[in-house]
C-alpha cells in the first residue's frame, strides 16, 4: 500500500479523568474511503477533532502527506487541503448562503496584498456548481440561519467542497437529509473519488451508507480501535458486533 | 425653530457618537471583548490630532488620516502580542487586562503631558447658516465625514477577503478556521482597524473638546450606552444608537434647566441601566453574546 495521506500513531486523549482515545493508530491511504464507527462516547469526533488539529492530543504524532502536524493549527490543515464536516453543523447564519460558500473558498496562496480584492468570477462560478450539485441553489440568498437542519447540512457539505480539498473529514454529514439526496451524495462522493482522487474519512451511524460506500472500516470503542477491515469483515466481526451492534 | 435647531444639534452630535463607537461595538462583536480602553483610544487620536497641530499647524482632520495606521498598527501588535493571549480565557480576564491598558496609556499620557487641558483652535470653528438653520462647521464636517467613514467601513467587510473574514470569525471562529481563516490574525487586524478608527474620531474632535489625560472614560461609557441601544458590530445600529444618544444629550442640555454639557455622562449611564433592566439582550438585540454552535 502507498504512504497514507493522513496519519495518527498513538494518539491520546483524555478530558479529566475520561480516556477519550487511547494510543489509536489510524492511517487514511489517498484515494481511499474509510469509514470510522463506534458506539457513543466511543471517541470517533474526539478522534476526527484530533486528526482536524481543532484539539490537541496528549500523547501521538499525527501526519499529514508525510509532514508532521501534530502542533499544526486547523486554520494550517485547511489551508493544506483538509476539509471537515461538524456533528452540530457550523455554517454563519447571518450570512447569506452565498456568502458562506464565499468565504469557505481557498484560502491557500492567499496574500496580505490581495485581501483586500473582492471575490473572482470563478469563485462565484464555484459556489453556485456547488450550490445547484447539493439542491441548494434557490436557497442562494437566504440566510443560513433560514435554513432547515438537512439543509444547513448540506450547505456545510457544499461549504467543505469549496476549496477543493485532498481530504474531507466528514463526521455524520449525512443525518437529516432526505435519502434520494444520501444516494446522490453517495455517487457524487465515489466520483470524486474516482475521477479527482479525493479521499474520505466519515463517521457515520448508518451502517448501510458505511458498507455500500467504504473500502475500510475502523471500529472505535471506549477509546481504542476494536476492529480494522472491509465493511464485510467488519459486520461478520463477533466482537464489533457485540460491542455496537448489539445483534 | 428652536426645537429643530437642537435636533439638528443632537444629530450632528450623534452621527460622531455612532462613528466614535464603531470601534468598541466591533471589538465586542467579532471576539466578545469589552474594551475598557476604548476611551483612551480616543483620547490618544486627540493629543496626536493636538500635538500635530502645534508642532507643525497640521489641520486635525489631516491628522485624522495620518493617526489611523498609526494606529492600526498599535491595535494590530497590542492585540497580537497581548490580547490574543487572552481572548479565549473567561471574559473577566480580558475585561481586567483591557482595564490595566486603559489606566497605563491615562498615565504614561499624564506623565508626558501632564493634566492640563490642551485645546485646538482652528480658523474655521464658526458656524454657517442654511435653509433657516444654523451648523456649526467643525460638527457638521465631523458628521459627514463619519458617515463617509461607515460607508466605507460597510463596503470593506461586505465585500472584502479579509472584511467577509472578520465576519465569519465574528460568527463562528471554529467554522472560520476549519476553512483556513487565522482567526487570531483576523483577531489582530480587526482591532488594528477598530483601533485605528477610534483614534480618527479623537482627532476629529480635537477642535471641539478639551483634550486632557482622563478624558477616555466617558467616551467608554458612551460607548457602552450607544452598544447598548444600538446592538453590536452593526453600522447601521452604531448610527441609529449615536443618533439616539447625540438628540437626548442635545435636548436634555438645552431644555432641563441647569443640566449643563456634563449632562451626557448621567444620561450615558441612565440608558445603559434602563436597557440593561429592561431588555438585557440590548433594545436591538444587540447585546447577545457571540454566537458560536450553529
Amino acid at each position: 500500500m502507498s504512504t497514507p495521506i493522513l496519519e495518527g500513531q498513538g494518539i491520546s486523549k483524555a478530558y479529566g479523568g475520561v480516556q477519550a482515545l487511547y494510543r489509536v493508530n489510524i492511517a487514511l491511504y489517498p484515494g481511499e474511503i474509510l469509514g470510522l464507527i463506534g458506539p457513543n462516547g466511543s471517541g470517533k469526533t474526539t478522534l476526527f477533532n484530533a486528526l482536524s488539529r481543532v484539539i490537541p492530543v496528549d500523547e501521538g504524532r499525527i501526519f499529514f502527506r508525510g509532514q508532521d502536524v501534530t502542533d499544526a493549527r486547523p486554520y494550517q490543515m485547511a489551508r493544506m487541503g483538509l476539509a471537515r464536516t461538524f456533528q452540530v453543523v457550523r455554517v454563519y447564519k447571518k450570512m447569506s448562503v452565498l456568502e458562506n460558500m464565499l468565504i469557505s473558498r481557498s484560502w491557500r496562496g492567499v496574500r496580505a496584498w490581495n485581501v483586500l480584492r473582492p471575490s473572482r468570477r470563478e469563485t462565484y462560478q464555484r459556489a453556485w456548481e456547488l450550490l445547484e450539485f447539493f439542491r441548494i441553489a434557490h436557497l442562494a440568498h437566504m440566510p443560513a440561519g433560514a435554513l432547515s437542519g438537512g439543509q444547513r447540512r448540506l450547505l456545510e457539505l457544499a461549504m467543505a467542497s469549496m476549496p477543493d480539498p485532498e481530504v474531507f473529514l466528514l463526521d455524520e454529514a449525512m443525518s437529516g437529509i432526505n435519502p434520494a439526496l444520501v444516494e446522490e451524495i453517495k455517487e457524487r462522493i465515489q466520483e470524486m473519488r474516482q475521477h479527482q482522487g479525493k479521499t474520505f474519512l466519515m463517521v457515520e451511524h448508518n451502517i448501510q451508507f458505511i458498507s455500500d460506500l467504504c473500502d475500510r472500516v475502523v471500529v472505535l470503542h471506549q477509546g481504542q480501535v476494536l476492529a480494522e477491515g472491509t465493511p464485510q469483515e467488519i459486520t461478520e466481526n463477533e466482537a464489533v458486533i457485540e460491542a455496537y451492534l448489539g445483534v | 425653530m428652536p426645537f429643530l435647531q437642537a435636533l439638528l444639534n443632537g444629530i450632528l452630535v450623534g452621527g460622531f457618537y455612532g462613528f466614535m463607537v464603531l470601534g468598541f461595538s466591533i471589538i465586542w462583536g467579532v471576539m466578545g471583548i469589552i474594551n475598557l480602553a476604548h476611551g483612551e483610544y480616543v483620547m490618544m487620536g486627540a493629543y496626536f490630532a493636538w500635538a500635530m497641530f502645534r508642532a507643525f499647524g497640521i489641520d486635525p482632520f489631516v491628522s485624522a488620516l495620518l493617526v489611523f495606521p498609526i494606529m492600526f498598527v498599535v491595535g494590530y501588535v497590542l492585540q497580537w502580542l497581548i490580547i490574543n493571549r487572552v481572548v479565549e480565557r473567561p471574559h473577566l480576564i480580558s475585561l481586567l487586562l483591557n482595564f490595566g491598558i486603559s489606566i497605563s496609556i491615562a498615565n504614561i499620557y499624564k506623565l508626558i503631558y501632564k493634566a492640563d487641558y490642551r485645546s485646538v483652535t482652528v480658523a474655521y470653528a464658526g458656524s454657517f447658516q442654511l435653509a433657516g438653520f444654523t451648523f456649526p462647521t467643525v460638527k457638521t464636517i465631523i458628521f459627514f465625514a463619519a458617515l463617509l467613514i461607515m460607508v466605507g467601513l460597510h463596503l470593506f467587510l461586505h465585500r472584502t477577503r479579509v472584511g467577509k473574514s472578520i465576519r465569519a470569525a465574528a460568527q463562528n471562529k471554529e467554522a472560520a478556521r476549519i476553512v483556513g481563516i487565522d482567526v487570531h490574525r483576523v483577531y489582530a487586524i480587526t482591532a488594528g482597524i477598530c483601533i485605528g478608527l477610534t483614534a480618527v474620531a479623537g482627532a476629529m474632535i480635537a477642535p471641539i473638546q478639551p483634550i486632557f489625560p482622563f478624558m477616555g472614560p466617558i467616551f467608554t461609557v458612551r460607548a457602552f450606552a450607544i452598544t447598548a441601544l444600538g446592538g453590536l458590530g452593526r453600522i447601521p445600529g452604531a448610527l441609529l444608537g449615536g443618533l439616539l444618544l447625540g438628540i437626548v444629550e442635545t435636548l436634555l442640555t438645552i431644555y432641563v434647566p441647569g443640566a449643563g454639557a456634563k449632562v451626557g455622562t448621567a444620561v450615558s449611564f441612565i440608558i445603559l441601566v434602563l436597557v440593561l433592566i429592561t431588555r438585557p439582550q440590548g433594545l436591538l438585540k444587540g447585546l447577545r453574546p457571540v454566537e458560536g454552535g450553529a
